[in-house]
Parts: C-alpha cells; structure tokens; sequence
C-alpha cells in the first residue's frame, strides 16, 4: 500500500505484479533486490542488467526454465516500479494464511513463602532502623554534704536532630518539676 | 462554655479512649472480614464485581461478623489491660478511617442523582455524575491554593481557615467521586466495571487527594504553625488539576475496560499504595521548597513580614522528614505488592522492566534521605533540596516513564 500524497489516511493499494504462486519468482524478486543493493551508486543501464543477470544465475544456476521471459519481465517491472513510487509505503501481502500461535509460561515457585517471609523482615527491619530510638540515657543522683547532685546524660546512635528537643523537653520538665519541690 | 470548646470536646471524646478504641478495631474487624470473604467464601472473589459484592448481603454478613468481633476483641482488650485506652495508634488512625467512612456515605448520595439508565452510554460519558464532582473537586482545590497563597500576604487567621476548609472539601469531593467513578463504570456494562485505580486521570485524582490529605494531617498535628507551607503543597495540587483537566479534555478521562493483565485485586492494592508514597513524598517537596525560601529570605533580608507566619527552618526540616518517615514505608510495601503481583502475572518477581527500574531509584533515593538524616545526622539545606530534587525523580517516574518510555507498564501511558 502507498500513500500518493504522503499523509496517512490516504493509502492505496499497488500491486508488485509478481506471480507469488510459484516460489521461484519471489526468490527471483528478492535476488535481484538484494544484487541491486550491492551495485550501490553506479546506477547505469549495464549494471542493473549485469544485476538481473547475477540473480538469474542465484536462483537458477545456468539453465533458466521454459517461459522464463514472462517472468523476468514481471520481476523487472516490479523491481523498476518501486523506486518510483513516492513515501510512505507499506508491503502488504494480499493473500495470505493465518497462523495462530499461543505462548506459554509457565513458573513454579516452591520458595515464595521464603521471599514472603524475607520481605515481612525487610519492612520490620526499616521501621527498626528508621522509625524506633535507638537512646540511652542516664539520670545519676548523688548525695553531695547536704546537697543532692543531680545529673542528666543522654545518648543517640541514631536520629540525634530527633534526640536533641526530645532531650531539651525532658531537661524542661525536669526543672519545671523540681522547682515545685 | 463557648461552642468552639464545647465542639472540640465532643471530638476529643470520639477521638480518644474507649470510643476510639472501639471504632479503630471495628474498622479493622470490617477490613478482615472483607479480606476473609475474598479468601475464604463460597463466592470467593468476584473481579467483574466486587464492589457489589462488598455490599451485598454476603459483605454485610462477613463484615459485619468482623465489625461485631473487631468490638468484642476491644471491649474484653480494654477489660483485661486498661492501658489500651490510653493507645495513641487508635486516636491517630481513626479520624482517617472516618474520612473514608463519610467518602462511602457521600459516595452513596451522589449515586441517587446519576441519570436514568436509558440515558448512559459508553460513548458519551459526559452525563455521568462524578464528572461534576471532579470539577468541584478541581475549583475546589485551586480555590484553596489561591487562599493558601494569599495567606502568606495577608495572615488572617478566617483566610487560613477558608484554606483549610476547602482543602478538606476537595479531598471530600475527590475521594467521593473516584467512589462514584467505581459504580459508575458498572453501569454500562458489568464487564466494564473496575475500581477507579486504572488510568492515569484516576490516579492523579487519587495523588492530590492523597497529597492534600498527607499535608493537612501535618498541619492539624502542627497547629496553624504549619499552614505557611500549605501554599507549596496546594500550589503542586493545583498545578495536578490543570494538568488533569487537560487530560479530561482529550479524552483521557473516560471510563474505559480494562486490559486482561489488570483485572485482579492486586491492582487494588498496589496502585493506591503507591499514591500513598507519591503523596507523602509530594508534601515533603513543599516542604523543602519552603525551607529553601525561607532560607533565601533570612539571607536577603532577616526582617520580610512573610517570616513571622513560616514555621521556623527546624520546624521545616522536621515537617520534610516526617513525610518522607509516612511515605517511605507505603512506597517500600507497594514495591514489595507489585513484586509479587509481577510474581503471580508476568511468572518474575523483578524483570528490570522501566517503571520497576525507575521505583528502584526512587526507592533509593529516599532511603538514602532518611539513612543520611537517621544514621549521619544531615539536616538543613542539604536535605531541603533532596527533597525537592527526589520529588521530581519521583515525578518522572510516576509520569516520565509512562510518557517517553515503553515497558510492562504500558497500560498507564496516553492512549
């Protein structure tokens, strides 16, 4: 199919005029496509016919079958028209048989209750690292003559910036408490 | 007695105690028996209806069993070991619950005002109900942007409030009408029906709703100190809507079967807990867009008006990790959910597919946040924009892999 004025909802159908009953014009076909791609820049009339030549002799050796002519010609033609005709284009095959084909998978899993398992701990373990204190802290009173000493220490491994007002609000209340005393 | 004390005196009963108590694990109770009922009953579990299924007689017997057990359970917990009145889990978890419950209710009267049956089509959706609540939920939340917004220049406690306010009637809107949309796409088929997690117009409903509610939680748990910050959340929000009306206005909101590959109820799990950590994460963005303003502004000029009413550059740091501490663990299980959806559908747990890819980096990013402030002590600006740059990590995967790359994740991208 081709679109003549290169906008997508304007396609056509062309035929390549190709006899694609017999196996044999196909191979022809694509031989000479593939020889008029190696020929590459020089586009004369002699290499193209040296192509179609080299392909004859790809597909059939040296004895071309009775009532080749017809059949050259329309490959010839088909090989000429394509060049000309303008972008885009898609090759359609006009005729053709289905093949339906279903794939499967299958996978068997005797360890999913491990990676279950493995992911429940996975969570766990991230609530543990990020979300519980991990904070030691110390209150020491000692008895000094006739006054007591009281201390107030604190320790965090982890989240300090949490630690820090969680241990100036305890200091706070320690004071407001003890001044009511 | 004023009405105001009196007000929040009747929400401190419910909200704390044994009525909380009672509440949160008659919630739970309804969230096992509908869990037991998918599992374990004769009908099992019905993907062309389950919603129908939630309420019809068999729901009502199976979560109601749960309901009454759930209550038992709390009535002898709380007999045995008084200390569980004291639980602040109950008082926290169950306002939100009770947020979902009204969203049911709403849900169930906007159901009365949809169009005769004769007048619904697939092809013309535009009749349909919960279009008109998206709309209100959209003017909803640019509304309170723009009240957000002016709250920063003129810090009237009635403009803060008006915010405050119609944020929560957006969220109310939203979640309600993504309930109708759930009904709804029965409506024109039984085969069509599907919960409202499957295109990207739902979800990103689904992002502000859950967005806005993350940020008011912070500011209700932070009184009116945090409200400053409400102007970069909403402004995100806002900036969400345009972007879904548009998609709404090519054609992307319509209600459209879903593909084989999603009809299962994973989809109804991993998709919505994925907001959950998109959201927080969003919330947490604004947060560092705040603290990096005020960090410009005390630098330029220490004395701006606008400094008095921001939550001081501490409070930020905090309000931006709390988020991420409410989005990281959502995120981390609706990974862990996908991969065993990905185990169960595609026959892998991980296949490097784009979007597991791009979650991967996200995941790390954020992970990373919390293992630099929790383990090393960063704090500050350094953090700040952490935040806002993995928020847009977190936007290109969310968005950017749907739109620019291919993958098994296709199903979310423009059709």
């Amino acid at each position: 199919m081709v679109s003549m004025t290169g906008d997508s909802a304007d396609y056509q159908s062309v035929g390549l005029g190709i006899d694609l009953t017999n196996p044999k014009e196909w191979e022809l076909f694509h031989a000479f496509m593939d020889r008029m791609g190696k020929i590459g820049d020089k586009k004369s009339e002699n290499a193209s016919v040296e192509a179609f030549q080299e392909a004859v002799k790809d597909v059939f050796g040296d004895k071309p079958p009775e009532r080749f002519e017809n059949m050259g010609m329309r490959t010839l033609n088909a090989v000429n028209m394509l060049p000309q005709l303008p972008w885009p284009k898609l090759p359609m095959p006009s005729e053709y048989n289905q093949v339906y084909y279903t794939g499967l998978q299958l996978a068997r899993d005797p360890g999913m209750n491990i990676v279950w398992i493995g992911s429940a701990i996975l969570t766990l373990g991230l609530c543990i690292m990020f979300y519980m204190p991990h904070r030691k802290l110390w209150l020491i009173i000692r008895p000094e003559s006739k006054k007591t000493n009281i201390i107030l220490a604190g320790m965090a491994t982890r989240n300090p910036i949490a630690f820090d007002l969680a241990f100036h609000d305890l200091l706070i209340k320690l004071e407001e408490d003890f001044s009511k005393i | 007695m004023t009405a105001t004390t009196l007000e929040s005196n009747i929400w401190e009963t419910l909200n704390r105690g044994r009525w909380a108590l009672m509440r949160f694990y008659a919630y739970l109770g309804l969230i096992a028996g509908i869990s037991a009922m998918a599992m374990y009953a004769p009908g099992g579990y019905d993907e062309d209806a389950f919603l129908y299924q939630i309420l019809s007689m068999q729901g009502v017997i199976w979560g109601g069993t749960g309901v009454l057990l759930g209550c038992g359970l709390a009535a002898v917990g709380s007999t045995i070991k008084p200390g569980l009145l004291e639980s602040r889990t109950a008082g926290n978890i169950v306002p939100w619950l009770d947020g979902g419950t009204l969203m049911v209710i709403l849900a169930c009267i906007w159901a009365l005002f949809e169009p005769a049956q004769s007048a619904i089509t697939y092809e013309d959706q535009s009749n349909l109900f919960a279009g008109r609540i998206i709309m209100a939920m959209n003017v909803l939340f640019i509304f309170s942007a723009i009240a957000y917004l002016a709250y920063l220049f003129a810090p009237e406690s009635f403009v803060g409030r008006v915010a405050t306010w119609s944020a929560y009637a957006g969220i109310y809107a939203g979640g309600s009408a993504l309930l109708l949309r759930w009904h709804e796409s029965y409506l024109f088929d039984m085969d069509i029906g599907h919960a409202p997690v499957a295109n990207l117009y739902e979800v990103f409903i689904m992002l502000f709703i859950i967005t806005a509610a993350v940020y008011l939680a912070l500011e209700k748990r932070y009184h009116a100190k945090a409200k400053a910050m409400g102007a970069f959340v909403m402004t995100l929000v806002a900036a969400g809507v345009f972007y879904g009306i548009w998609l709404n206005s090519i054609g992307q909101g319509d209600i459209k079967p879903l593909v084989p590959a999603l009809q299962s109820y994973w989809m109804k799990l991993h998709v919505p807990m994925n907001f959950v950590g998109y959201g927080a994460f969003a919330v947490a963005c604004a947060a560092g867009m705040a603290y990096l303003v005020r960090h410009w502004m005390e630098g330029r000029n220490g004395e701006a008006k606008m400094l008095k009413i921001f939550p001081s550059l501490d409070q930020l740091d905090q309000l931006a990790h709390k988020s991420v501490a409410i989005g990281f663990p959502a995120f981390t299980l609706a990974t862990i959910l996908g991969a065993a959806w990905a185990a169960e559908a595609w026959g892998g747990y991980w296949s490097w597919d784009p979007k597991e890819t791009w979650a991967l980096i996200v995941w790390l990013i954020y992970g990373a946040y919390l293992h630099a402030r929790v383990s090393h002590g960063w704090h500050g600006k350094a953090l700040a924009w952490w935040a806002v740059a993995g928020f847009l990590v977190t936007m290109f995967c969310f968005l950017g892999v749907n739109m620019y790359l291919s993958g098994l994740h296709s199903y979310g991208r423009l059709s």
